[in-house]
């Protein structure tokens, strides 16, 4: 009630902003050449039009005094620029041909800044980027960025791994609002589809300080498309067929934009039998689907911009690995008959996401608000098709307030409360409980200081977190019990940019209280395959990463090269033990004094000069760990070397070949294990794709591809199927159909 | 045009998720003895529900764990 009053009052106080009128041309810099269907953008309130025939483009309404205005043209180089309206109403914008585009803004840090002059590295990639190759799952086309990795069941279940952390250690976002989906289970589900996500931001590393508990190995933050531009509508089809699982996606997304009012919705559906394996065998079910539902309306008042965001997922996922057998033979689960019909064991998750979103402008100041509420429902059948053997509700709502004041030219101070109240319930019908009904709420406070002189960018931010546990009952022997966990957190970050250069340096801290399931498992785990013992004793983690990022870089070559090391005290571990319960191997929650997590991220972007449509790019991960204790710590991810090679292409009027695309993955062996962990060898994967435009009033867009083109046969370090020698998909050919509708209003 | 294109992509949308949430309702069911399955047959509804529920299937030589779906 209190955040409703909050909110009218902003809304319903003085505002700042004035109709103005503020309209400029768009022109190639060299040849003065004018620019059609440049993309102008406000960043501040998520408005853009596009450039007319002449390269012209106007806004017309309430607009605040001094705006961030990013320009985005295919072929050009993006920019962005600060413009104060008072001053300033008729802008000449050059834009340069695109050689290599790195200039881009990132929203993650909490406040909007080019990602040269963030002191924090921060990896910024377009969706469309992600998926040159095709991917089946959101989670596959994280893992084409440097130090993301992915932790995968199947097809149907895939977490992202940053820098060798997952689970609870990685924190999600959708536009800000914090995705909470059982994600300490290695085998619950992401929670998250592609349809109508635009961009995605992945910060490496301790994150404490703008997104509170938990965030030790890092936060992934997704960011919806753009609106349609100002007065018009767009419809994008698009439908993927995979040969592999017999199966696909097909998804719709409807946009219509007036002068205050945006709105889009959105529905994806998919389906996907077992996956085939190199041997032409078949993964038994492995087979799984996925209902998505989007819809979001946007609107701006005088001086503020409100979003109202709705998604919903239902995914029907099989477990592969079931037997009831006391010897298990892994050939058993690589059948002849690829199968689609649901069967069990089976996860089904079904996800809302409601939020809020209010964004006050005044004077200097830009004042946020965040009001959200998740839903996550786990139903898995293991045993009976009638009874599931565990049904859980995750509650969670938040409500975060930022406020951003520009001091004066050099200087802005980013301040913020958050909270979140989380509640898991257990169904009635569930004959297994992991966990215990409990509550859980967090509440943090913090302040970021920001500073700019000449050539560098300084970053100071400290704050203080609470997180409070309370079971509500009786569990497994142990009474309810209270946990108070409490950490101080900073952030220090210096970042030089120059044209050719960017270094930059940072330490941050982060803190993650235990979770329940570490406290007080004591059951059978059928998705994981095994039975968990928690330790009530657990005491918080604590992580220190310091991070140094060296940007070299010309018109034609870049080069980045990113180590780090990040050390964890009171690292909590599972540890398998020598015994086994109703044939499952029994594991305990272990913690040891100190881990140190190293490694780098190095990566090469040539654009030749003498080849201007010839893009090759490679980057290459590697991570190492060092333990207090001799157990070693389990499932870190191998090295990694990915190279892509893009050709564009000029070809055809009508019908154009766009690009063909050749990606190559080398994963090098990981031979230093955990205790009772087998090593993996080396594997090499290599993509391809061609994509084909036909241009017309809908322009339609086709990509044929094949992914695992030589067939190799290998079993990912992070499966989790690699414990019943289930090797990755086999070769997969696929063709992706895609066409868009547009319209333009006619301007009363 | 671009209105019929719109509906009729919502309106296959529709179908598709609608007819994906058709739970089979119907499962073959059978119980392990001596190495071998032995079939009971397809049970629906409820009566899968109650065999579920129970667990076991007896018969002459002693009561087995009934299972009702693929392994």
């Amino acid at each position: 009630m209190k955040w409703l009053v909050i909110v009218a009052c902003l809304i319903a106080s003085n505002n700042f902003a004035q109709i103005r009128q503020f309209s400029g041309v768009v022109k190639q810099k060299d040849s003065n050449e004018l620019l059609a269907g440049i993309t102008i953008q406000l960043i501040e309130t998520g408005e853009y039009t596009k450039t007319n025939q002449l390269g012209e483009f106007q806004f017309n309404g309430v607009l605040l005094e001094k705006v961030s205005i990013r320009c985005v043209g295919y072929g050009f180089e993006s920019q962005v620029l600060f413009v104060d309206l008072t001053r300033n109403q008729n802008l000449e914008v050059l834009l340069v041909e695109k050689h290599l585009d790195l200039e881009e803004v990132t929203i993650s840090s909490g406040i909007q800044m080019e990602r040269n002059s963030n002191p924090f590295h921060i990896e910024t990639r377009k969706l469309s980027e992600l998926n040159g190759i095709v991917n089946t799952n959101i989670g596959e086309a994280l893992a084409k960025i440097p130090g993301v990795y992915q932790s995968s069941l199947g097809n149907g279940i895939s977490k992202p791994v940053i820098r060798g952390l997952q689970g609870m250690r990685v924190v999600s976002l959708i536009n800000g609002l914090r995705i909470e989906g059982q994600q300490w289970g290695g085998d619950h589900g992401m929670g998250m589809a592609e349809l109508g996500i635009g961009s995605v931001e992945v910060i490496k590393g301790p994150a404490s300080l703008l997104y509170g508990a938990d965030a030790l190995g890092g936060v992934i933050y997704y960011a919806d498309e753009l609106y349609a531009p100002t007065n018009s509508n767009s419809l994008n089809v698009q439908t993927v067929y995979n040969s592999n699982t017999n199966g696909g996606v097909g998804r719709f997304l409807y946009k219509q934009s007036g002068k205050k009012l945006r709105w889009l919705l959105g529905g994806s559906y998919g389906n996907n039998a077992d996956f085939q394996l190199p041997n032409k065998k078949y993964a038994q079910n492995s087979r799984f689907s996925e209902a998505v539902v989007k819809a979001a309306v946007s609107w701006n008042w005088r001086s503020n911009v409100s979003h109202l965001r709705y998604s919903y997922n239902h995914v029907v996922s099989g477990i592969p690995g079931h037997t009831h057998d006391t010897i298990i033979n892994p050939l058993d689960f690589q059948v002849d008959i690829q199968r689609r019909q649901q069967t069990i064991p089976a996860q089904f998750f079904d996800n809302h996401y409601l939020s809020f979103e209010n964004k006050y402008f005044k004077k200097k100041n830009e004042i946020s608000v965040l009001l959200g509420q998740t839903l996550n429902q786990l139903t898995e059948y293991d045993e009976k098709v009638t009874i599931p053997g565990i049904q859980m509700n995750l509650w969670n709502t938040i409500a975060n307030v930022k406020w951003n004041r520009e001091l004066n030219n050099k200087m802005k101070l980013l301040s913020g409360l958050q909270s979140m109240f989380q509640q898991n319930r257990n169904g009635q019908s569930g004959t297994e409980q992991l966990l215990p009904n409990s509550f859980t709420s967090d509440f943090g406070i913090f302040s970021n200081w920001l500073f700019e002189m000449n050539n560098w960018n300084f970053q100071a931010g400290v704050r203080y977190d609470v997180r409070m546990l309370k079971t509500l009952e009786t569990f497994k022997g142990n009474a309810p019990l209270t946990r108070i966990y409490h950490s101080p957190n900073l952030a220090l970050g210096a970042v030089y940019s120059k044209k050719m250069l960017v270094l930059r340096t940072n330490l941050s801290s982060g803190f993650r209280a235990p979770h329940p399931s570490e406290l007080l498992a004591n059951g059978f785990h059928h998705g994981a395959l095994r039975y968990e013992i928690g330790d009530i004793n657990l005491k918080a983690e604590k992580a220190l990463q310091l991070d140094v990022t060296a940007e070299i870089r010309n018109e034609h070559v870049s080069l980045i090269m990113n180590p780090f090391s990040n050390l964890i005290s009171n690292f909590i571990y599972i540890q398998p033990a020598d015994s086994v319960i109703n044939g499952l191997p029994v594991f305990y929650y272990r913690q040891m004094n100190q881990v140190l997590f190293y490694g780098s991220d190095l990566g090469i972007h040539y654009h030749p000069h003498f080849a201007h449509n010839l893009h090759l790019e490679t980057t290459f991960s590697w991570i190492k760990t060092i333990a207090s204790s001799s157990q070693g710590i389990s499932l870190i991810p191998p090295a990694r070397l990915l190279t892509s090679l893009r050709y564009e292409f000029k070809w055809g009027k009508k019908v154009q070949l766009k690009d063909v695309l050749v990606q190559n993955t080398l994963v090098a062996k990981q031979d230093e294990v955990a205790l009772n962990e087998t090593p993996s060898p080396f594997y090499n994967v290599l993509n391809a794709s061609l994509t084909i435009l036909i241009d017309g009033k809908s322009p339609f867009t086709m990509q044929l591809g094949c992914k695992n083109l030589l067939n190799a046969q290998f079993i990912d370090h992070l499966s989790r199927l690699k414990n019943i020698e289930m090797p990755n998909p086999g070769r997969n050919i696929y063709l992706s159909l895609s066409f868009n509708l547009s319209n333009n209003f006619k301007i009363k | 045009m671009k209105r019929t294109i719109m509906t009729s992509v919502l309106a296959l949308f529709s179908v598709v998720v609608l007819s994906s949430c058709n739970k089979n309702k119907c499962h073959e069911c059978h119980y392990d003895k001596a190495g071998a399955e032995i079939e009971l047959g397809e049970f629906c509804g409820q009566a899968l529900e109650d065999l579920e529920a129970l667990g076991t299937y007896t018969d002459s030589t002693g009561t087995y764990t009934v299972h009702c779906h693929e392994h």
